[in-house]
């Protein structure tokens, strides 16, 4: 648990040193948000049908952009073969991993949507549903992602080729995420949509350690 | 099988894709040993060292590690080898203290001890550096300060002279003669002639 702790403060370490590109996604989530506002006209109604996929739709990408890097660095630069020789089990090392990318990457998404859900004109009070959608969902979509991004690792070959493996995998969370909201807005109530992102969660908690590491230690053999 | 051998490994095969890397390889690491590797380029020399660190398995064969197939590369309970490949695995942004403290705090090495190794290395000037300031001889030598206050018992090294010059080769026999002295034991693939006393050699072809 120790080891597990200083791993994710050495990868928040370096997110905050600049070495990574999560600063940049988090700008990128802003500015895709603020892109809708602007391409699609001032009419509220239609703004406030579509804020929920809007702001889903930014956070997935935001969320793959900075996904393609979270194993890489440290798989080329040769520090993923010291830590896991240092008693560390891979499966931990890629849970560490996708915390941290968690925890500078989906928390803070979900801390500013609220304030965003008012640039694209979604009434306050939907804030709750929207916090919730994204704080299942924000977790489940770097679980996603983490496997295809350990995959690129082992073939070399990363940017595009890992959105396009991680897109499709990731429609479910972004359905229900963006369908809560719209649920919710038009009365029918998005709770329901909620239960099945809390059940995708632990699932993909359970699965991805096991597949990841599978695909790191292909790259090495 | 005798448990206080570190490393005993018979008749390896190791194929990659059709193409036959390395063939009947014996070896057996004791305590205080040491066994160089060598060959020309292309003998397979990376594919042993990496198949003895366990990241890639045999093709047919065996290794025990302290007696038992346990691949370092996949146990989880403690340190059992120290491995200094061809990556250096520095992190730039982060300063030369900030990149030897991680590995220090994961591998609960005694404070006492990591100072010593600074000043073995006189690494002392660069400690607050961001590490991607370092030249290329400069980071082998971070890895060796790295290698030195690593508590386990087998070090793996690759080719652990490259880009040192003269005065520095002789710290890299010294750390590898104190770490013989105090029980450790090493593999060690090597073009350079490293004068260490009583090494085995195994010349792969």
């Amino acid at each position: 648990m120790k080891k597990f702790n200083r791993l994710i403060i050495r990868d928040i370490h370096i997110v905050v040193k600049g070495a990574s590109d999560a600063g940049a996604a988090l700008l990128f989530y802003l500015l895709a948000i603020i892109m809708f506002p602007l391409s699609s006209g001032t009419d509220a109604t239609l703004l406030t049908s579509i804020a929920g996929g809007a702001i889903w739709v930014a956070a997935l990408f935001s969320s793959l952009l900075s996904l393609d890097r979270l194993f890489r660095s440290d798989f080329e630069d040769g520090s993923l073969e010291q830590i896991v020789l240092s008693g560390i089990s891979l499966e931990t090392i890629v849970l560490s991993k996708c915390f941290a990318h968690w925890l500078t990457n989906g928390l803070p998404i979900v801390i500013l949507s609220p304030i965003l859900s008012l640039i694209i004109g979604l009434d306050f009070s939907y804030w709750w549903i929207l916090g919730l959608s994204l704080l299942l969902g924000t977790p489940s979509l770097t679980l996603i992602g983490a496997t295809p991004a350990a995959l690129s690792c082992a073939i070399g070959k990363g940017g595009v080729l890992t959105a396009l493996i991680i897109l499709p995998l990731m429609l479910p969370v972004l359905i229900l995420g963006s369908g809560a909201i719209t649920a919710e807005i038009s009365g029918l109530g998005g709770i329901g949509h909620i239960y099945a992102l809390a059940a995708i969660l632990p699932l993909s908690l359970l699965a991805v350690p096991f597949l990841a590491s599978k695909a790191l230690r292909l790259g090495w053999e | 099988m005798d448990k206080n051998i570190l490393i005993q490994a018979q008749d390896l095969f190791f194929e990659r894709s059709g193409r036959i890397i390395f063939s009947s390889v014996n070896l057996s690491l004791d305590v205080g040993q040491i066994i160089f590797i060598k060959g020309k380029n292309g003998s397979g020399k990376t594919s042993l060292l990496r198949c003895l660190a366990g990241f890639s398995r045999i093709t047919s064969g065996k290794i025990l590690w302290y007696g038992a197939e346990i691949l370092p590369a996949y146990y989880s309970e403690k340190l059992l080898i120290s491995w200094l490949g061809h990556l250096d695995a520095i992190k730039g942004a982060l300063t030369v203290k900030e990149n030897l403290i991680f590995f220090a705090q994961i591998w609960s090495v005694n404070m006492d001890v990591f100072n010593e190794s600074v000043t073995k290395l006189s690494f002392e000037k660069f400690m607050d550096f961001p590490a991607s300031w370092l030249s290329a001889g400069e980071k082998r030598r971070l890895s060796l300060l790295r290698l030195s206050f690593c508590p386990a018992k087998i070090w793996i090294l690759d080719e652990p002279s490259t880009f040192l010059d003269n005065e520095n080769r002789d710290i890299l026999i010294d750390i590898m003669n104190t770490h013989l002295k105090n029980g450790g034991a090493i593999v060690c693939a090597t073009h350079d002639d490293l004068k260490i006393p009583n090494a085995v050699e195994l010349i792969l072809d």
